[in-house]
Formats: structure tokens, C-alpha cells, sequence
């Protein structure tokens, strides 16, 4: 299996879609010092502001562009036959490849991390924890989309993979809105059918730690305990879930 | 003892619209230790769908599959050495890393000098640092043979071993695997090229159409492909 993870790491750290991402992340983190001076006195707030979306945006690009494939090629060109008729389970192979992809983006999102981190802490001429701790609520944010890339495609093409992935995305975002507003006018029955949607999909704002950064507040101990541990839980459902799909595809 | 054994395979393809491929239809058979058997049979036939199901790829419809007497999707893969149809690897990875990589898989140690022996007994050492995606039919092909064979498998399973490759290539191969069989390998193979199954095989099955439609020793067949044409006609 380390083979397997090594091989897809390795294979989405050379390619090139990688590079211009991240070179559009650096500049995406750098930009507030253009608008910055517009915004009367409030540059540190939109740098941070700026920045952790940056993070998370350009991740989620990679893992569109990059870690829709890691799965596709091997199916589709075959390279898996001479894999899974080695020792290893497909749950493994799968397992491999989420791992794999999750160094990926854990290395890129630290890069761009550290950058940003640093530019916020010379900014404020403060090392900055809170936004260390954002960052890590980004990649986890990240990693759950990884278990719901590499689910999407044991089933689906790249392409309609990206969609599935957008899609589970955008709703986990608007479900916790919703059900808030279902509540407020008292559309009890809406609510709870939402509130089992709610499980299904990922509640990303569970790790957005944006608006405390940008408001200097600390980010709870609770919320960053349970934040992780749902995260860590949620992305081990979704691989669990794509090896059980793979487990029974014919190749 | 029984190496290989199918038990009434049948596999179904379902292509879109409802539309069904029986390629299929109940097959049993037996590859006994030490056994060289060739599969042959005309395009279609389900050469390559049986393999597949050997090697755990497809899922049968039903039946009952045993390897080494044990189900094919467990530990028991260390001991198999498998060559797909058309062949395929990692097109940026060198034809050495490739190797290096797949055997890795199955014995972490192996050394590097066993990979470059490798190499060099398919006639690849000269391109073994090129990337894969610039080798020709054959080379790929030479690669396949490599990497199936270089964890000394017990049991190879070949799917078409000597096509792609040209006159040289493919008695060269043929020695490769005649010197297996002599040390006691199993070897279970397709494929089309008549000429290659008297010198390395004792039986060969013959199938048509998803069924199996004679399966003999090659000293009851005499000229293969009269009987062929006879069986087939
Ligand atoms: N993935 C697939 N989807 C649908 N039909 C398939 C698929 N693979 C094979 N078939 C069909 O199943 C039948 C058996 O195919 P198979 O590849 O096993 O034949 P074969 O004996 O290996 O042929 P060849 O000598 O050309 O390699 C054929 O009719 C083929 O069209
Ligand atoms: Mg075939």
C-alpha cells in the first residue's frame, strides 16, 4: 500500500496543473497589498480574509483538476490490472489513492499556509495561532473533499465527478442555512428532512474559522475538537464508502 | 493438486439500453500443477473475459473459482504472474521504475540487481530508463513478461504472451517460458498464434463462443489447426 500512496502522490506533486495553481494561490495571498490600501484601514482584515479563501479555493481546484484523475487513469487505462493482482486489497488500492491525494493537497494548502501565515504575522507584528489554526480548519475542510472526490470517482468521470463533488459541496454549505431558516418560520417538517440531509452531506462550516480570524477572536477549544474530529470521521466514511463501491466493480 | 479451477463461470456484459453480451456460457475447467495449457479460440470467444475472472478483475455471474484452492482475491496473489491483454503502465515512469514499483508490491526487499537482470533477460536494459510512453508495442509487451515472471511465480497466468512481438522477440520469450515449465511452473495461456502452442503446451482448451468446446492433451491433437478448423466449423 505505501507503494500505491507514494506512486499517487507522486504522480499528481509532478503535475503541472499543480504549479500554475499554486502560483495563483501566492498571488491571490499577496493581492490585498494592491486593494489593500483602498479599503481605509481595514488591510489586515481583508488579507485574511483574501488569503484563507484563497487556500481553500485554490485546494479545491486541485482537487478537481488533479484528484478527479488519480482514480480515472488507472481504471480507465488499465494500469490497476497489474496492481490489483498484486497482494493488495482494493479496499487498499483505494485507500492508497485518498491517502495519496490527501499529501498532495496537505503539502500544497502548507505551502500556501505558511505564506500566508507569515504575511498575516508581519502584518500585525504578531505570530498569529488563530490563523495557524484556520488553516488547519481549511485543510481539514480539504481533506473531507478528498473522501468525496475519490468516492465520486469509483462511479463517474472526471467530469461528472467535478460536478457530483461541486454539487455535495454547495449543498453542504446551503443545509445548515436552510435548516436555520425552516426553523425561523417554523417549517418543522422541513427542518427534520433537512436535518437528515444534514448527516449525508459535509457541513464544512464546522471548520470555517474565517469569520473569528478575522474578527481577532480565538477560536474555541470545543470547536476546533469537534470540527477535527468530524472532519477526520466524516472523510473516513466517504473512503469506506468508495471501497465498498470498488470492492465489487469489474475492472 | 488443482491450481486453477472454474466451476461454471458465467459472465454476463451489460453494455447500455438493456442491451446484455453472454460472454460466458458455463465454462468449467481445471489447471493442474506443473501444467502447461494454452487457451485458444477465435476473437470474441472469452478468452480474456475467463482470465480476468481467474484473476478476480471480473466479478462471474455464478460459479465457483478456486486458485490454489483458495479464493483469488486473497494472499495467494504473491504466487501468480499475471500478463494482461495489451499490457499497460505508468507512461512517465521509466520501463526500470515501472518494474521496480510493481515488484515492490509484492516483495518489498527485492534488490535493484534483480530488476536489472530482469531487464536485461527481456531485452529491455538498453531502455530501461526511457519512460514508458515512449516504448513500441513490443517493448511494452517484453516489460509485461518482465514484471510477471520476475517474483518467481508458481503460477503464470498469460493473456496472448507472444503478440506484438517480432520473430526474434518471440522465441525468445517462448525460451523464457519453456525454461519456467521445465522448472515446474504452471502455465496457463491464450492465444492466437498456432505455432506457439505445440512447443510449450500439453493441453489446450478450446473455446468458442463463451462454451468450451474440446479440451486435450496435444499428443491426441496432432496438427492444431486442422483440429481447430474441424472443432470450429
Ligand atoms: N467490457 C466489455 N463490455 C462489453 N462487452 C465486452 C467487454 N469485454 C468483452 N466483451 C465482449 O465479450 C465477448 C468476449 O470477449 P473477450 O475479450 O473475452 O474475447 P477474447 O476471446 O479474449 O477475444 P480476442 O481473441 O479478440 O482477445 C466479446 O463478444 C466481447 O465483445
Ligand atoms: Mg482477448
Amino acid at each position: 500500500m505505501r507503494e500505491v500512496i507514494l506512486n499517487s502522490y507522486r504522480e499528481a506533486i509532478r503535475d503541472r496543473v499543480l504549479l500554475v495553481v499554486l502560483a495563483f494561490g501566492v498571488a491571490m495571498i499577496f493581492s490585498s497589498l494592491i486593494i489593500g490600501p483602498l479599503t481605509l484601514g481595514e488591510e489586515i482584515r481583508l488579507a485574511k480574509d483574501i488569503g484563507l479563501g484563497s487556500i481553500l479555493f485554490f485546494g479545491l481546484l486541485i482537487i478537481l483538476f488533479i484528484g478527479n484523475r488519480v482514480l480515472y487513469r488507472e481504471l480507465n487505462e488499465k494500469t490497476c490490472y497489474l496492481i490489483l493482482t498484486r497482494p493488495i486489497t482494493r479496499f487498499q488500492f483505494i485507500a492508497g489513492k485518498a491517502i495519496g491525494l490527501f499529501l498532495t493537497i496537505l503539502v500544497t494548502s502548507l505551502i500556501l499556509g505558511i505564506i500566508f501565515i507569515s504575511y498575516i504575522s508581519l502584518l500585525t507584528g504578531s505570530l498569529q495561532i488563530t490563523a495557524f489554526l484556520a488553516v488547519i480548519g481549511v485543510i481539514f475542510q480539504l481533506t473531507m473533499l478528498v473522501g468525496i472526490v475519490i468516492l465520486a470517482a469509483t462511479f463517474l468521470n472526471p467530469f461528472l465527478g467535478s460536478l457530483f463533488t461541486i454539487f455535495v459541496y454547495i449543498f453542504g454549505q446551503m443545509i445548515p442555512r436552510a435548516i436555520l431558516l425552516a426553523k425561523f418560520y417554523k417549517h418543522l417538517a422541513i427542518a427534520r428532512i433537512l436535518s437528515i440531509f444534514h448527516y449525508i452531506f459535509p457541513d464544512l462550516t464546522y471548520l470555517d474559522f474565517r469569520e473569528l480570524l478575522i474578527y481577532n477572536n480565538p477560536i474555541p477549544l470545543e470547536r476546533i475538537l469537534f470540527g477535527f474530529s468530524y472532519a477526520i470521521c466524516y472523510s473516513l466514511v466517504m473512503v469506506l464508502v468508495a471501497g465498498l463501491i470498488f470492492e465489487r466493480k469489474d475492472l | 493438486m488443482k491450481l486453477v479451477e472454474l466451476r461454471n463461470i458465467t459472465k454476463t456484459y451489460r453494455i447500455i439500453f438493456g442491451k446484455k453480451v453472454e460472454a460466458l456460457r458455463g465454462i468449467t475447467l481445471v489447471v493442474g500443477k506443473g501444467e502447461a495449457v494454452a487457451l485458444v479460440g477465435p476473437n470474441g470467444a472469452g478468452k480474456t473475459t475467463a482470465i480476468k475472472i481467474i484473476l478476480g478483475l471480473l466479478n462471474p455471474d455464478c460459479g465457483k473459482i478456486s486458485i490454489f484452492g483458495q479464493d483469488p482475491n486473497s494472499d495467494i496473489r504473491k504466487r501468480i504472474g499475471y500478463l494482461p491483454e495489451n499490457p499497460t503502465f505508468y507512461r512517465f515512469l521509466t520501463g526500470r521504475e515501472n518494474l521496480l514499483f510493481l515488484t515492490r508490491m509484492v516483495d518489498p526487499d527485492i534488490p535493484i540487481k534483480r530488476i536489472d537482470e530482469m531487464l536485461r533477460l527481456v531485452g529491455l536494459y538498453g531502455a530501461k530508463d526511457r519512460p514508458v510512453r515512449g516504448y513500441s508495442r513490443g517493448m511494452v509487451q517484453r516489460l509485461g513478461i518482465a514484471q510477471a515472471i520476475i517474483h518467481n511465480p508458481d503460477l503464470l497466468i498469460l493473456d496472448e504472451p507472444l503478440s506484438g512481438l517480432d520473430p526474434i522477440g518471440r522465441k525468445e520469450i517462448r525460451s523464457i517460458l519453456l525454461n519456467m515449465k521445465k522448472e515446474g511452473k504452471t502455465i496457463f495461456f491464450s492465444t492466437h498464434i498456432l505455432p506457439d502452442v505445440t512447443p510449450l503446451a500439453d493441453r489446450v482448451i478450446v473455446i468458442n463462443k463463451g462454451r468450451i468446446v474440446s479440451d486435450l492433451p496435444v499428443a491426441k491433437i496432432g496438427d492444431i489447426e486442422d483440429h481447430l478448423i474441424q472443432i470450429l466449423r
